[in-house]
């Protein structure tokens, strides 16, 4: 093998083990920075404390004065903190069928809801249909439900779901490779001794059930704006013409410039959305890959004129290019 | 009340907007670039904590500075540069102490990855490992990688070559006179 391609193999390769909190990382460069202006106050005061001393005691007292400084004191450090990809959260569904092996033997065909949600209630539920026991036609109807906690790590997905059921107890967590592909979630499974919650997971395709299209079909089209440099490097990297194409299947696909530098933002990726209220949009996730937060904008359409009226939304990249200049349909 | 700034009047209420686009900013590029910055470090240095603290450093450099640097074209090869700079001193630090004579102890979770290349990266002199890392991890043309390391580009293509002839010597690989 060239000695090129092993030397890229073998970075790429080894780059998702390498760990980097990026929450705990940002509290920790805040930290740092408030160290260091403590550090800082601390080092004028204490040389105005000496300019005060010398220039009323005199020279003499220099040698009284010790050379310990105590430092502030060293913060807490910020709490562990599971961060889960923006575009993964979501609910999808999926429908069993009936020819799958160990979930038709447990009753477990038919159609599943999967719920991945973060935060204080940060958990991995799958919600069944109302379910008809088959062995007593006469027993009530019930809704399967199972909940458990989950951790994404990378492209690794682990969850103990079903832990707590006897198909899984001897098993409690499995781990799963996730891969979001358009309005889709395919789970792989990359470690997992639990028969049911692999042949339950492992179903393809989990349809992210809010990118359903409700775009509104006066809103569907080509669009056009061009944006001006400014100030900040995220302004100014964004300038020249883009192109917005609104698709009646929910997505919006963005074309940047020709002069678009990759580095700053990430790829330009399609972006999906749906209405949340008269004239109002609220983006899923998407524009470029740096952006990975929700926004919500509202929307008005005069003529072939559009605009977008931030409500909020995290991403200024994202900010800039919807809002900052009306769009014109070509 | 108004205050006067750089030509302007600006209002209290502008200055917070602004405060507020600027940490909205400068939150953002962190979430882009700071894993990025983290792994090349690590490549360069092999102590995964360590590596943590040189990009959270240099992070917070740019933070002290980011009204200036947010305004250039490309933040992302200032953070780099800062973050280069730090590790190769770390390393030349830690050369001279006798106990880092020892062999590199990688992380387990490294243990699946090409552990030989890794290894062989670590015992290239401290340019040459921050070329090698740039040029091929992150694919940063020659032009940043001089800028990064402080040294013209033609000197930038030398430590490039001299780091891949030794690194095809070690592992026994072909190597040829372009680099791919």
């Amino acid at each position: 093998m060239l000695i090129d391609r092993r030397l890229r193999q073998a970075f790429h390769g080894a780059a998702p083990a390498v760990k980097a909190h990026v929450w705990n990382g940002l509290s920790g460069v805040h930290a740092r920075r408030r160290r260091r202006r403590q550090i800082q106050l601390v080092a004028i005061a204490a040389a105005a404390i000496v300019i005060a001393i010398a220039a009323i005691a005199g020279p003499d007292v220099w040698e009284a004065i010790g050379t310990d400084r105590q430092h502030p004191p060293a913060e807490e450090p910020p709490a562990e903190r599971s961060h889960v990809p923006q575009s993964l959260l979501s609910i999808y569904t999926v429908t069993v069928p009936a020819t799958s092996g160990v979930l038709l033997k447990y009753q477990l065909i038919g159609r599943w809801k999967l719920r991945l949600s973060q935060g204080d209630d940060q958990n991995l539920r799958l919600i069944g249909d109302e379910h008809q026991s088959v062995s007593d036609p006469n027993a009530p109807t019930f809704i399967p439900t199972f909940e458990g906690s989950y951790e994404v790590s990378g492209s690794r997905l682990t969850t103990d779901v079903l832990a707590d059921t006897s198909w899984c107890k001897e098993d409690p967590s499995g781990t799963y490779l996730w891969r979001r592909s358009g309005s889709t979630l395919e789970l792989t499974v990359l470690e997992d001794s639990c028969a049911v919650r692999r042949a339950l997971l492992a179903q393809k395709p989990w349809r992210d059930r809010a990118l359903t299209s409700v775009v509104p079909p006066q809103l569907v089209g080509t669009y056009r704006t061009t944006l001006e440099g400014g100030r900040s490097f995220v302004r100014n990297g964004l300038r020249g013409r883009w192109s917005l194409h609104l698709r009646p299947d929910g997505r919006l696909i963005f074309e940047p410039p020709s002069s678009f530098e990759f580095r700053n933002y990430g790829r330009v990726n399609d972006m999906s959305f749906r209405r949340v209220g008269p004239g109002r949009i609220e983006i899923i996730r998407g524009f470029v890959t740096h952006c990975t937060g929700f926004g919500t904008y509202g929307w008005r359409l005069q003529g072939s004129r559009l605009t977008f009226e931030l409500v909020e939304d995290d991403c200024p990249a994202r900010r800039i290019v919807f809002s900052s200049q009306p769009w014109l349909r070509t | 009340m108004m205050r006067f700034t750089g030509g302007h009047l600006t209002r209290p209420s502008e200055l917070g907007d602004r405060r507020k686009r600027a940490e909205d900013e400068f939150s953002w590029f962190f979430s882009a670039e700071y894993e990025a910055v983290t792994r090349t470090v690590f490549f360069i240095i092999h102590d995964a904590q360590r590596a943590e603290d040189i990009a959270q450093d240099a992070f917070m450099q740019l933070l002290v500075h980011w009204k200036k640097v947010s305004k250039y074209e490309r933040p992302d090869a200032w953070i780099r540069r800062v973050a280069i700079r730090q590790a190769m001193r770390h390393v030349r630090r830690e050369r001279i102490r006798p106990t880092l004579e020892r062999e590199v102890v990688l992380p387990r979770a490294l243990q699946t990855a090409d552990v030989d290349v890794l290894k062989a990266v670590a015992k290239l002199p401290t340019m040459q490992r921050a070329a090698v890392v740039l040029f091929y991890f992150e694919d940063r043309p020659m032009e940043e990688i001089a800028d990064a390391l402080g040294c013209s580009t033609s000197t930038g293509w030398v430590h490039l070559h001299r780091a891949r002839k030794r690194l095809a010597e070690m592992l026994g690989e072909e190597m040829t006179s372009n680099v791919d």
